[in-house]
């Protein structure tokens, strides 16, 4: 939509709900998003046209006519975008211009159809019946066959189970193909109203579905709140209502969606019952219907596709069924054939789904975000072992070990796969055995007395190798394609081998043995495999020291780029060995023995269960500052799965400033690591058990001066059962475990269990590239949102990169990167840079930066519920690929573009509790530093309780200290912010649920804290002596407290009930201006004057009083103001506008003028917070965000 | 979350359970009524959408203060679901958008009106704020419909309401039938809730208008956001003692250990889920052969 020229408040960026979603055809995908109607590219997830639908009602669905050809490439597609009670007649055009570019797209905007009767239901395109044949799906994208002329009419179904027919006006094929933005006179005289009916069921509904495309033919299925579905014929012919035809009984809620088979012959139903419900209606009289569990929240839709059926719900799942019409439905009870669950979107809701002709199912969330998913994966038939299972009996034994006695009992003993069509067996008689599993054919590999009655195996990863080990402590190795001669190899001890592990090398024949002997020690070897001369050599290295406590080792893995082992122990243990230190281990009186110490022991990686797999992936330069990062992965018995960095490596990331980073970067395609709800921790703070301890430092080490540290830096319990096995495919993260005697394979990367692996890994990506197709915001509603107001240019002349902090109900930080006008869509604009969720998570209420004398590193402090707050540290550097491009914003004007950044995030402390009352929530903060006193960072905070505290953050230490504390206020404190006064001056203002705004001195209590804490330099202890009783939680020191108990000036019924929002500004001889939002729709301007007397160091006040309201500012309660200049305020409310409001202060009176200069519509529900940045050098443009369910950001001009 | 860590997080909880009241909302329709006199003289009520019944019980107590030798109070109480029975209160099982439920309701007031019908019926709100905005419309309208056959002149009527982006709408239908409506929140209704009541006083009925159940009432007004900052902004009233309690406030609660702080158990639990057989299944095992994530 065009900006209205007088208009100063462009809306520039939104990213809000899918809740639409229709595909063109197999590569063009139509979603809609709030007011936004987006063609996006599905191989190469590019945006290809987008248009704002003007209005203030969101896309609930989209309606595809049939296909218009134009030329002998191109084409166009009519279809009907409607929501609430408005809807729109659009064409897409696709131009194709052969030459193996991608198409050009663009949309038109046909007639507009703005105020309907009621809530739209659905809409359907009816033709003539002369120019129809055949069946003509109402579902998918494919019109087959498809009509060639153009659709003459549209009925609409509304809530209030009533249809109307309107005839287009003129057709529609014959108007010219232009791209156009919305015309707003439109001419609605010829849409005639040619039809109308009313069910005889008058009641309102959830949800309805058209069927059939001509009127003579055309049903409604309406879904009620009575948990009955209707069916009823539209054009009955007689009477004024027309009688249901058919009730759908058996849902025990009520009905959210409802769909038709391609044929007609059955219905599909979903409800708050949580259920899905196939009804087949092919005998009126007998009505058969299955029920689907398996969802655990509400379901909001579900589609009959071929022979599945796809749904989607309140959890957020994507859900795919076998299809019960293709079975006989009168033999079945409640059925949970679900055959997969895709979960890939945040917090709360999938609402919309497509799927493509070729399989492609697009689901869009409640976050914003779009996936893609491949139905085609799901091989049908069950993966139920008994099926997929096969037994493997020995051959005869005779036919490979002719001399076989009596005495001797032959069986497998153990056995290795070599290969998808190959594996290898011991058995008791000491044979060794390959089966061909394709031909079913067995040959002897070697056999030999020393394997007899005992073997334990283990292959190479690349299948040729497999090494036996024997109980006199022999090991042999032999090549599977007989590419060298067997060799056997002593293990020092001539004890029992009981675990070996095969690991790979640097080079694809040298290998890594390390063995777990019978006495619990364990010997490494370097096997090399000479293919020229048919020989193998297998060196001994070195034994390996074990912690006492571990009793066995099961898993291992070798790192050729730094020559580290790494193992993991029965007791949860994961220790690390430099095999680079051999040459300087003390082999003591032992001259054939070696013990190497471990260089990291970390326990406890799954509690006392077993690590059960190691893995080791090196991203090269993908780190801090363009250094390698290493990650390590490990599984447990213990159900979870773990993510280490390992720091200090050669090349690698270092410990120091920042080095706790989780990115999410949506560049790339290998780093979704998005948090699970259930996740344990991130970002781990400095210290603790989080980080393996070094353990005697060899001095290679210490002449680097680094430290090697593996930490902690996430971790998530997957399953009640045993994970066993990590691995990473096409860049994807995936476990394997087991559960209820079950094996599964969890795609941690996308979130769903693959039920069935072979085919998902296997499955092509040549549709997509990426199946994130739009990135996600929050999945709940976000609570509040900051700029980082003082970002500095990464380097000289490129623009400050504008970044933003958000929380909310979904527990989670996340910090975004606003690109403005990065393509011609404003739909774009928000690059994911970091998405944590702590420990013991709480819903985030308020955030506030603060700026350090370090460059790029700033601190941010997040409060909310169960009194937690916290401080995390935020570094910015230059990604890789850093470089200033100059792009043209929307006026046309050169703008530098913001090119990506990299960003750390670490959790630094969290803030002892204060209250006495778990529950207490904290309301907002306030920020603020004092000169003189680099490093240290005054947070005042307000409390659910009635209390406001002022916090010290002290950077050294890390730790907050409660400096400042008040129980003045015995209502709920909703607001608090500062004014900072020259010469360390501070007035808190704090406002609560009565509508009063109070004013402090802080100056005072401040100077007596810091004199204190000076004096021993915070060498208290910030936790109190004594925990609180009965609770385990940290209660803070009162130590250096100054309790504060009388305020300056109160300003008494600002507002009647709670003050939402509240922005302060000092105006200099003028005074504070004081601008508040409140519960109830009013708008007020308070203005304090005060003066500052230096000798006492004392703030008095002259006057506080309100000097202008505006009791109707807005609809519904006032969420945020903001001041933009001394006389200029933006509010937003509940009633989703956004104003831009004039303060006039008379010099003279003191009063106030407040004039409304424009308002227009916001389109994020719920709106909580907002947030302004200046977007020039004068100051006179403003980016105003506004984040509630989504966030929009708006452009103020002057 | 457990019944005390309500109780602390949510003083009017605590409060309602001590009080006997069936749900804290029963203080809503108190402040209400505190602030506007809305019960004073009254002696015929009617409750739509009353279960679980707090507002039956506050009618009940206010009621018979009211009542004359010659007239007793009577209150009728309408809900789909059904509710455990009230001591003097009326109880009607019906829906609220059908002319039955409506003509029962006459019917029991001897061919005499309400003098006050109160509504605090909600929908099960999706998370689609426009869709859960539009079907709390329609179930006050409904109320809205039911209301102008049984009300009588002058009467008051009292209804739930969300405070969202079309609230300016409801307000201009219903100044078509009260001239003083008022949109009003009780301090015991939380801050951060976008949930208000919308009372309208003074039922003046426009001339020749016929109560019609057939018909629903469809609100009037387009929806365009041009037009939106025009509209009539419904006055704001927050009632309630300002110096009372204040439902944002966390209360520390007395020593759980202590004699005098008992958690009690809720005094009516809440009515059936529609999703109680999914949960049923699920406590059977019935999803184990799922992955089972924690």
């Amino acid at each position: 939509m065009t900006a209205h020229p007088l208009q100063r408040m462009v809306p520039v960026h939104s990213t809000t709900p899918v809740t639409a979603l229709a595909y063109h055809d197999a590569d063009i995908l139509l979603s809609g998003q709030g007011p936004y109607l987006k063609a996006i590219r599905v191989s190469t997830a590019d945006t290809l046209a987008c248009i704002h639908l003007g209005g203030d009602w969101k896309v609930h669905r989209i309606v595809l006519a049939n296909v218009q050809r134009i030329g002998a490439t191109s084409e166009a597609r009519l279809f009907l975008a409607f929501g609430a009670k408005s809807l729109r007649i659009m064409r897409l055009t696709v131009l194709r211009s052969g030459s193996g570019e991608g198409p050009k797209l663009y949309f038109q905007h046909l007639w507009n159809v703005p105020h309907m009767k009621d809530w739209i239901l659905d809409a359907q395109w009816l033709w003539p019946k002369a120019d129809l044949q055949g069946e003509f799906p109402t579902t998918r994208s494919s019109l087959n066959p498809a009509p060639t002329k153009p659709p003459t009419s549209i009925a609409i179904g509304y809530a209030h189970n009533f249809v109307e027919v309107f005839d287009l006006p003129q057709d529609p094929f014959s108007i010219p193909h232009q791209q156009n933005d919305l015309s707003q006179d439109d001419d609605l005289h010829d849409f005639r109203l040619s039809f109308s009916v009313q069910s005889e069921e008058h009641c309102t509904l959830f949800c309805g579905r058209f069927h059939n495309n001509t009127l003579e033919d055309l049903w409604f299925a309406s879904g009620t709140v009575f948990c009955h579905a209707l069916l009823w014929k539209v054009h009955h012919g007689t009477g004024v209502e027309a009688p249901v035809a058919m009730s759908l009984i058996g849902h025990e809620g009520i009905l959210f969606g409802i769909r038709w088979s391609d044929n007609g012959k059955a219905v599909c139903t979903v409800s708050d019952d949580r259920t899905i419900r196939v009804w087949d209606i092919t005998n009126p009289g007998k009505i058969l219907h299955t029920t689907h569990f398996g969802h655990t929240a509400r379901v909001w839709d579900c589609q009959i596709i071929g022979t599945y059926l796809v749904s989607i719900s309140e959890d957020a799942s994507c859900r795919v069924w076998r299809n019960p019409l293709l079975t006989d439905l009168s033999d079945k009870d409640d059925m949970s054939d679900c055959l997969a669950c895709w979960e890939g979107h945040e917090g709360k809701s999938a609402w919309s789904v497509a799927v493509s002709d070729n399989a492609v199912v697009a689901t869009g969330g409640g976050d914003g975000g779009i996936h893609l998913w491949r139905l085609d994966s799901i091989v049908s038939g069950s993966t139920d072992a008994e099926q997929n299972t096969k037994d493997i009996d020995l051959p005869d034994t005779p036919t490979y070990y002719p001399n076989i006695t009596p005495q001797e009992k032959e069986f497998i003993r153990d056995f290795v796969i070599t290969s998808n069509t190959q594996s290898v067996y011991g058995t008791n008689t000491g044979y060794i055995l390959i089966r061909d599993d394709e031909s079913e054919t067995w040959s002897t590999l070697y056999n030999s007395p020393l394997l007899k009655n005992y073997v334990t195996m283990e292959s190479s990863r690349c299948g040729r190798i497999v090494v036996a080990g024997c109980l006199t402590g022999k090991l042999v190795v032999l090549s599977v394609r007989n590419e060298f001669v067997p060799l056997i190899a002593d293990t020092l001890d001539g004890i029992k081998i009981q675990f070996i592990f095969l690991l790979d090398g640097a080079g694809e024949d040298d290998f890594t043995i390390a063995v777990f002997r019978a006495n619990c020690t364990v010997g490494v070897f370097r096997l090399c495999i000479s293919t020229a001369s048919s020989t193998a050599t297998c060196t001994y290295l070195c034994d390996l020291k074990l912690p006492n406590s571990n009793k066995a080792i099961h898993a291992a893995f070798y790192s050729p780029r730094y020559n580290l082992l790494l193992l993991g122990s029965r007791s949860g243990t994961v220790l690390v060995y430099n095999l680079n230190h051999l040459s300087t281990v003390d082999r003591g009186t032992d001259t054939e023995r070696a013990v190497l110490d471990s260089i990291v022991q970390l326990e406890r990686c799954h509690g006392l269960d077993s690590v059960s797999s190691i893995l080791m992936v090196t991203e090269l330069g993908e780190g801090f500052e363009g250094k390698d990062r290493i990650i390590v992965y490990t599984t447990g018995r213990d159900g979870s799965w773990t993510k280490y960095r390992f720091l200090g490596l050669p090349d690698g990331e270092v410990i120091g400033a920042g080095t706790t980073t989780e990115e999410e970067d949506d560049d790339e395609e290998n780093d979704k690591d998005d948090f699970e709800d259930d996740s344990d921790v991130i970002g781990a703070s400095a210290g603790g058990d989080t980080q393996g301890r070094m353990r005697s430092p060899s001095p290679n080490d210490q002449e680097n001066g680094t430290e090697i540290v593996l930490q902690k830096i996430y971790s998530s319990k997957i399953t009640k059962g045993w994970l066993e096995q990590v691995f990473l495919m096409d860049g994807e993260l995936l476990l394997l475990g087991f559960f209820n005697k079950k094996l599964f394979v969890y795609n941690e990367s996308k979130h769903f269990e693959l039920r069935s692996f072979a085919r998902e890994l296997t499955a092509g990506s040549e549709l997509f590239q990426n199946a994130k197709l739009q990135n996600n915001f929050h999945g709940r509603e976000v609570r509040h949102l900051r700029f980082l107001g003082e970002a500095q240019p990464l380097t000289e002349g490129a623009p400050a990169p504008i970044i933003t902090a958000s929380g909310g109900e979904d527990c989670r930080l996340r910090l975004f990167q606003y690109i403005p006008y990065k393509t011609q869509n404003s739909c774009t604009a928000l690059r994911p840079l970091c998405n944590l969720k702590p420990r013991f998570g709480a819903a985030i209420r308020c955030l506030e930066w603060s700026y350090t004398d370090t460059a790029h590193s700033y601190l941010l402090f997040t409060g909310g519920a169960i009194e937690s707050m916290r401080a995390w540290q935020v570094t910015l550097s230059i990604a890789n690929s850093y470089q200033v491009q100059v792009v043209q914003d929307h006026l046309g004007r050169a703008i530098p573009e913001h090119t990506p950044l990299s960003l750390g995030c670490l959790e630094l402390a969290q803030c002892p509790h204060a209250s006495e009352t778990l529950e207490t929530r904290i309301m907002d903060l306030s920020v603020f530093r004092l000169a003189g006193h680099p490093g240290k960072h005054f947070v005042a905070s307000v409390y659910s309780d009635g209390a406001s505290r002022v916090w010290l953050f002290d950077e050294t230490s890390k730790n907050f200290v409660l400096a400042i504390n008040s129980n003045y206020h015995n209502k709920c404190i909703l607001q608090v912010a500062h004014v900072k006064f020259s010469e360390g001056g501070i007035l808190m203002f704090t406002a609560a649920t009565d509508g009063n705004i109070t004013v402090w001195d802080l100056t005072h209590a401040l100077d007596a804290f810091l004199a204190r804490y000076t004096a021993d330099a915070g060498a208290r202890p910030v936790h109190a002596q004594r925990p609180f009783i009965g609770k385990s939680k940290k209660m803070a020191s009162k130590y250096y407290v100054q309790n504060l108990t009388k305020p300056i000036a109160e300003i008494s019924a600002v507002h009647m009930s709670g003050v939402n929002s509240m922005c302060v500004r000092d105006l200099g001889s003028e005074g504070i201006l004081v601008v508040s939002g409140g519960d109830d729709n009013a708008l007020a301007v308070s203005l304090v004057k005060t003066v500052w007397s230096p000798e006492s160091r004392t703030i008095h006040a002259l006057s506080a009083d309100m000097i202008a309201r505006d009791n109707n500012a807005h609809g519904s309660a006032i969420q945020a103001v903001s001041i933009i200049s001394p006389s200029e305020v933006v509010t937003t409310s509940q009633d989703q506008m956004i104003s831009l409001w004039r303060v006039g202060i008379s010099a003279e009176t003191s009063a106030a003028a407040l004039v409304k200069q424009e308002s227009q519509f916001v389109h994020v529900p719920d709106p909580s917070t907002m947030d302004i940045l200046p977007a020039s050098e004068d100051e006179t443009r403003h980016s105003v965000a506004i984040a509630g369910i989504g966030v929009q950001i708006f452009q103020v001009g002057p | 979350m457990g019944k005390s860590s309500k109780d602390k997080r949510d003083v009017y909880y605590r409060m309602a359970k001590e009080q006997g009241w069936r749900a804290r909302s029963a203080f809503k329709l108190m402040q209400v009524d505190e602030e506007f006199n809305l019960l004073e003289g009254v002696t015929k009520a009617v409750d739509l959408c009353a279960a679980p019944g707090s507002w039956s019980q506050v009618l009940s107590k206010k009621l018979v203060k009211n009542q004359k030798e010659t007239e007793e109070a009577k209150i009728v109480a309408v809900d789909l679901q059904a509710m455990a029975p009230l001591p003097g209160v009326i109880q009607l099982q019906g829906d609220i958008t059908k002319q039955s439920t409506a003509d029962q309701i006459i019917s029991f007031f001897d061919g005499e009106k309400a003098d006050i019908v109160v509504c605090d019926g909600a929908p099960d709100v999706t998370g689609l704020h426009d869709m859960d905005e539009y079907i709390q419309a329609q179930l006050l309208l409904a109320a809205l419909n039911i209301t102008t056959h049984v009300l009588r002149p002058g009467g008051s009527f009292v209804a739930k309401i969300f405070r969202g982006k079309d609230m300016t709408l409801l307000y201009t239908q219903l100044k078509i039938f009260f001239p003083k409506v008022t949109c009003s929140k009780p301090r015991s209704s939380r801050n951060s809730s976008i949930e208000a009541f919308i009372v309208c006083q003074d039922y003046t009925p426009p001339k020749d208008y016929v109560p019609n159940m057939g018909d629903p009432l469809l609100d009037l007004a387009p929806t365009d956001a041009q037009g939106r900052s025009n509209r009539t902004i419904a006055p704001f009233i927050a009632c309630g003692d300002l110096s009372g309690f204040d439902s944002d406030m966390t209360y520390a609660l007395p020593d759980s250990g202590s004699e005098d702080y008992k958690v009690l158990a809720p005094v009516q639990m809440p009515i059936t889920a529609p999703y109680l057989s999914a949960i049923e299944k699920k406590r059977k095992g019935f999803f184990n052969d799922q992955m089972s994530k924690k």
